[in-house]
């Protein structure tokens, strides 16, 4: 499990399912949600003088200061609209271009790590936008199986599990947390040199000058130990170098990962918070759909559904897709097993059933089992079992169920079908 | 035409982080890249209160501005009026952060927003009560040796700026 706790997309250029992609859309857009609103507009408006004054162009003339705020309140809009995954190649070429200039617009005032990793966020998102075609679990993947027909939708949801998705947007975010990272020991080679950098006394100094600020116990005991300094010096050198050289020659990520994360802890609790954005940033690799299969639920389970109503083949859609297990048989009143409809409690087209050990689950309670089939939608199917929840959701579904045809694409006629296929 | 713009982002990508150079959005990453001298000059904002007792600044009162950058720049690159604006404006932006940080907000605004990067000296209510209300803004130019081969520093203060609401701001001698 450790050594695939994070992806080498330059290894496994695909994956069984768009987790991955999702995660990490979740991930990016969490941090864009919490760094864009603390941003303080006010503080960045009213400072008389310009630090950096190559930058002060991105600053908004006098009396248009509001621009800043309502680009504030549009990052914040779209950042919800990328973290669904609701037009995310506008979303994210939106957020990420107010990103860059609030982003631009603070650097006038600060210029150091703060804002440089906060502009290494902003280039994730655009790449993101690239390649978001192939981030199927989102708003946007619910939205595209409408181009599908009924054939299509019910084939993908009873065949076997050989589809493969691609992470190019992951990947380029990888080389381009590989050469952030790389920077600094091709910087350190040429000067001061990497034996000059790595002493012990040189990287006693970075520890001291700026103090202890945490009051770390076992802080004196570093300073004072030279084999240790050497050995951190060295192990940042390697950490750093090792994220790009690994990515590019397909070996494991996950080490250099897991020392990044190390070296930035380290660096938080003796120094200061200077890397914070980093670990979000890194967090962008982790095998979110390994995490997925290992927390699902081991129980096998058969979904028996009304292969003619186009709205119930999509709404199904993503639990086929985070179904990395392949845990779930799919059936229609085509193909289930006649045990299954010869149930005198069972009705196919009036609703959907879920199978669990030969016990059907029909309707609002079928989805509450699907739910409980996946650690994500384990809450969902907790709340729904309690009573009032349960109460509503019933009738929810027993309304939606009896007027799906009349809210929503359901019925295929053979028009329908031809055309599309 | 994806490829194209792929291509063309590595490069912007690769040229600034090789060469050390910012074309923003396009940042390098390079840190800690060079050998720390003997002697490490810092600069320090103390705030002063009526009775003449020092206060070292919390960052959190002069977003979105780190003080140690404010103070590399102020020394070396500003005039006497742009000192004297930003001057004022520190001072200003200090008792409006007091006043919320005495004002004892139930759930405080800065506790919610992603973490700072410098996390020492932040005022509390119960430090804040031990003062005066604030009359100078103050400077010092901080040199950090290193001794005893490397294991400890030696820590020189000289205030090199003063100022209070009345506009007039002095240079002062070593303390």
């Amino acid at each position: 499990m450790i050594p695939a706790l994070f992806v080498n997309y330059f290894a496994e250029r695909t994956r069984e399912s768009p987790i991955n992609l999702a995660g990490a859309r979740i991930v990016l857009g969490s941090y864009i949600l919490w760094r864009g609103a603390s941003i303080d507009v006010r503080a960045l408006t009213e400072w008389p003088v310009h630090f950096i004054t190559y930058l002060s162009f991105t600053h908004p003339p006098d009396g248009f200061e509001w621009v800043l705020i309502v680009e504030k309140f549009l990052l914040l809009v779209g950042t919800l609209f990328f973290i669904i995954g609701y037009r995310t190649r506008i979303s994210s070429f939106i957020v990420g271009a107010l990103f860059s200039h609030l982003t631009g617009v603070m650097r006038v005032m600060n210029l150091g790590g703060e804002t440089d990793q906060m502009a290494l966020g902003a280039l994730c998102v655009f790449l993101f936008g690239l390649y978001c075609e192939q981030d199927e679990l989102s708003v946007d993947g619910i939205r595209r199986t409408g181009r599908l027909s009924m054939k299509t939708l019910n084939e993908r949801l009873q065949r076997p599990d050989d589809g493969r998705f691609s992470m190019t947007s992951l990947k380029l975010i990888l080389l381009t947390l590989g050469i952030s990272y790389a920077a600094s020991p091709v910087a350190r080679f040429f000067n001061p040199g990497w034996l000059a950098w790595a002493s012990a006394d040189n990287f006693a100094r970075f520890l001291l000058v700026d103090g202890n600020e945490l009051g770390l116990p076992g802080f004196d005991i570093i300073v004072n130990a030279p084999y240790l300094l050497t050995l951190f010096a060295v192990l940042t050198l390697v950490v750093e170098a090792g994220l790009l050289l690994s990515a590019l020659t397909r070996l494991p990520i996950t080490p250099m990962v897991i020392g990044l994360f190390g070296m930035h802890t380290a660096i938080a609790l003796t120094v200061g918070l200077f890397f914070l954005d980093m670990f979000f940033f890194l967090l962008l690799l982790l095998s979110f759909d390994r995490i997925h299969a290992s927390l699902s639920a081991d129980r096998e389970i058969d979904v028996v559904y009304d292969g003619n109503c186009y709205f119930c083949a999509r709404s199904l859609q993503p639990f086929k897709l985070i179904d990395t297990k392949g845990s779930i048989s799919w059936y229609n009143q085509y193909t289930a097993p006649d045990s299954y409809l010869d149930d005198e409690r069972v009705d196919v087209e009036a609703r959907m059933y879920v199978f669990v050990n030969g016990k059907p689950y029909g309707g609002y309670d079928a989805f509450q089992q699907l739910f409980k089939q996946f650690p994500e939608t384990v809450p969902i199917s907790m709340a729904m079992s309690i009573p009032p929840v349960a109460a509503v959701g019933e009738r929810l579904y027993r309304y939606i169920a009896a007027n799906r045809s009349r809210h929503f694409k359901c019925s295929v006629s053979t028009q329908f079908e031809n055309q599309e296929d | 035409m994806r490829k194209l713009c792929v291509g063309v982002f590595i490069v912007c990508l690769v040229v600034p982080n090789i060469a050390g150079i910012h074309i923003f959005p396009f940042v390098n990453l390079q840190k800690y890249t060079y050998a720390a001298d003997d002697t490490v000059t810092q600069y320090e904002i103390r705030i002063v209160d009526e009775q003449g007792r020092e206060l070292k600044l919390d960052p959190r009162a002069v977003e979105p501005i780190r003080p140690h950058k404010i103070t590399d720049t102020f020394a070396e690159d500003y005039s006497a009026d742009e000192r004297n604006r930003t001057f004022e404006h520190i001072f200003w932006e200090v008792k409006s952060y007091r006043e919320y940080i005495q004002s004892q907000p139930k759930i405080r605004r800065t506790a919610l927003e992603f973490p700072e990067h410098d996390i020492e000296d932040r005022w509390t209510y119960s430090e804040l009560e031990k003062y005066e209300a604030f009359t100078t803004v103050r400077i010092y130019k901080v040199n950090k040796t290193f001794v005893n081969d490397n294991t400890a520093v030696a820590i020189e203060r000289e205030q090199v700026y003063e100022w209070s609401p009345d506009g007039l701001i002095s240079e002062s001698d070593t303390q």
